[in-house]
């Protein structure tokens, strides 16, 4: 973890309430693996009072990436800072597994902005056996598609209001997937990031190969504040999001 | 430059120290020197421990509010033997005091808490009588004057080691009344003050953004608050006082020493800035040099006597 002053390079606004912030902030940037976040500092004000965590979409050389979707008012002030210093904390949080599952196929699973630490997982192990799927609300913009494609290659789209790709949730359609024989649930591993509604959607998933990215409201995102709870499945009380996750084996929580 | 106080017989290098439940246990930063240095702070608070271990409270915790925070975490924590084993060895090793922080839910609790920890010779203890997340004990035996007596004489009865700090909040109480019980059974300080019960809603969805409902508001928002609780109760006692709440920088801390505090509690900020204790130490010795204050006693209840015409 190390607190620095990043500047603000770009910001780029990329519609449907989504911005991509791009940080100059070498500390962070080198020490930074997929599955990991950083917690900004929107304004040197004490209101926002806290701050505000973001997972990392790329990070390389001396520059990391956020993709973030406006949601309140910590969102917003930073959706609206196009340059200038900016405070992060980072990178926290533990990573997701490196990619050693040997004959398993991975399959991503992304809702919303979710997907921007699966494009990091993938970019940052030049990840092969996978698929990726993307569950959006409704058709997302060119710009992501673009980089999408740059990153990923081929990957799958749902869209709630059928837009583009499958109609309806993310969920229906891997279960239309592993009907189709074109996911395998025995054979693959499962690493899933998005909202909790999404996540408990998935749990039919098989515990001991799926992995959820949880968000957990955070007051600190080090391991003090005890607020970023996460129930154990064992029933031997609470693990922290910030410090044991923010990435966890389904079978090791209740959602 | 001397920032040293003399805390009710705990020499502290210094004033400022984390607030119970924002540093967890303190050896969780012994290895992280250059963002905080734990060995400059006045004192170690740890998280309030309790007999057994403690599984907290169910998300959601935390929620903010307008330049502060809302949380309900429920005194997790992992209980008496464990603090022990694990915890204690390292932090009496750091040279820096321990103030350990404890919370029951029986008398006996607290009873048993002081005597093992007296036997481990910890350097001091707080007792929480004001936690506002739990459902027994805390806030209902910080209400009560009865209680809060007996309570302060059984932890003062079997804890010898050192001095005895009480922890009180203004929730429904005359703190004032409370306090001056504290003094009377033996209480050596007191921290004012914890955190105080609130509650924040979301009415697009119409539910509590915290899961219990209440929650202990902390942060810069509850400054005012604790900085007249402190002037206040200072009038009314010769105990020395702990000032907590709301600190954001040198100047809220200081704001606390110049009511009478002779040390402050930094809690909520650190979540903020986790390096926020070490820089008030820093900006207060810059503060002194541009006042030309040698020592930090000189500040100590300044502005009583302001008040009182002298």
């Amino acid at each position: 973890m190390k607190k620095i002053e990043g500047e603000i390079l770009n910001n780029i606004d990329l519609g449907e309430g989504m911005f991509h912030l791009i940080v100059s902030a070498e500390e962070i940037a080198k020490r930074a693996k997929p599955g990991q976040f950083v917690n900004i500092r929107i304004l040197d004000t004490l209101c926002p009072f806290i701050r505000r965590p973001y997972s990392i979409w790329s990070a390389e050389g001396d520059v990391i990436e956020f993709l973030i979707k406006v949601s309140g008012l910590g969102s917003r002030l930073l959706s609206e800072r196009k340059r200038g210093k900016i405070d992060l904390l980072g990178p926290l949080g533990r990573a997701y597994p490196e990619p050693n599952f040997g004959d398993n196929e991975t399959v991503l699973i992304g809702g919303g902005t979710g997907i921007a630490p699966l494009m990091f997982y993938v970019k940052y192990y030049s990840l092969t056996n996978f698929k990726f799927i993307y569950g959006a609300k409704t058709c997302p913009p060119d710009y992501l598609i673009s980089r999408l494609g740059e990153i990923i290659g081929d990957f799958l789209v749902s869209t709630e209001d059928g837009s583009l790709g499958f109609k309806g949730l993310v969920v229906d359609y891997v279960k239309e997937l592993i009907r189709d024989g074109y996911i395998d649930p025995q054979k693959s591993i499962f690493i899933l990031c998005g909202p909790l509604a999404m996540l408990k959607s998935f749990q039919f998933l098989p515990p001991e190969n799926t992995y959820v990215s949880m968000e957990g409201k955070m007051a600190c995102g080090f391991g003090v504040c005890m607020g970023c709870a996460v129930k154990r499945r064992d029933g031997k009380g609470y693990l922290r999001t910030c410090t044991d996750g923010t990435i966890f084996r389904l079978l090791d929580i209740e959602l | 430059m001397n920032l040293e106080v003399n805390l009710a017989g705990l020499r502290l290098k210094n004033p400022f120290m984390p607030a119970s439940g924002t540093f967890a246990y303190g050896v969780e930063f012994l290895d992280r020197k250059d963002e905080i240095d734990i060995t400059e702070f006045g004192a170690i608070v740890t998280k309030g421990i309790s007999l057994r271990e403690r599984f907290g409270n169910p998300p959601e915790r935390i929620a903010e509010v307008p330049c502060g925070l809302l949380n309900s975490i429920g005194l997790e924590n992992i209980g008496l033997e464990r603090f022990l084993k694990e915890k204690w060895p390292l932090l009496k090793e750091i040279g820096v005091p321990v103030i350990v922080n404890i919370f029951g839910e029986k008398e006996e609790e607290f009873e048993i808490l002081s005597e093992e920890l007296d036997r481990a010779k910890v350097h001091a203890l707080e007792v929480n009588l004001s936690c506002p997340n739990v459902d027994k004990g805390g806030m209902e035996f910080g209400q009560d004057r009865k209680v809060t007596g007996r309570i302060v004489e059984i932890v003062k009865g079997k804890f010898k080691a050192g001095p005895v700090f009480v922890k009180l909040a203004p929730n429904f109480v005359n703190i004032i009344e409370v306090a001056k019980v504290c003094e009377k059974k033996g209480a050596d300080g007191l921290s004012l003050i914890n955190t105080i019960m609130g509650m924040a809603i979301d009415v697009e969805k119409r539910e509590f953004l915290i899961s219990r409902g209440v929650a202990g508001l902390s942060g810069p928002a509850i400054h005012p608050i604790s900085l007249y609780i402190v002037y206040r109760v200072y009038q009314e006692v010769k105990i020395p006082i702990i000032g907590v709440g709301g600190v954001y920088d040198y100047r809220s801390a200081i704001e606390f020493l110049m009511v009478g505090a002779k040390a402050v509690q930094i809690g909520s900020m650190i979540f903020v800035e986790p390096g926020i204790i070490n820089k008030i130490i820093r900006d207060t010795k810059d503060y002194m040099r541009r006042h030309k204050i040698d020592d930090i006693k000189k500040i100590i209840g300044c502005m009583q006597k302001v008040k009182k015409g002298e």
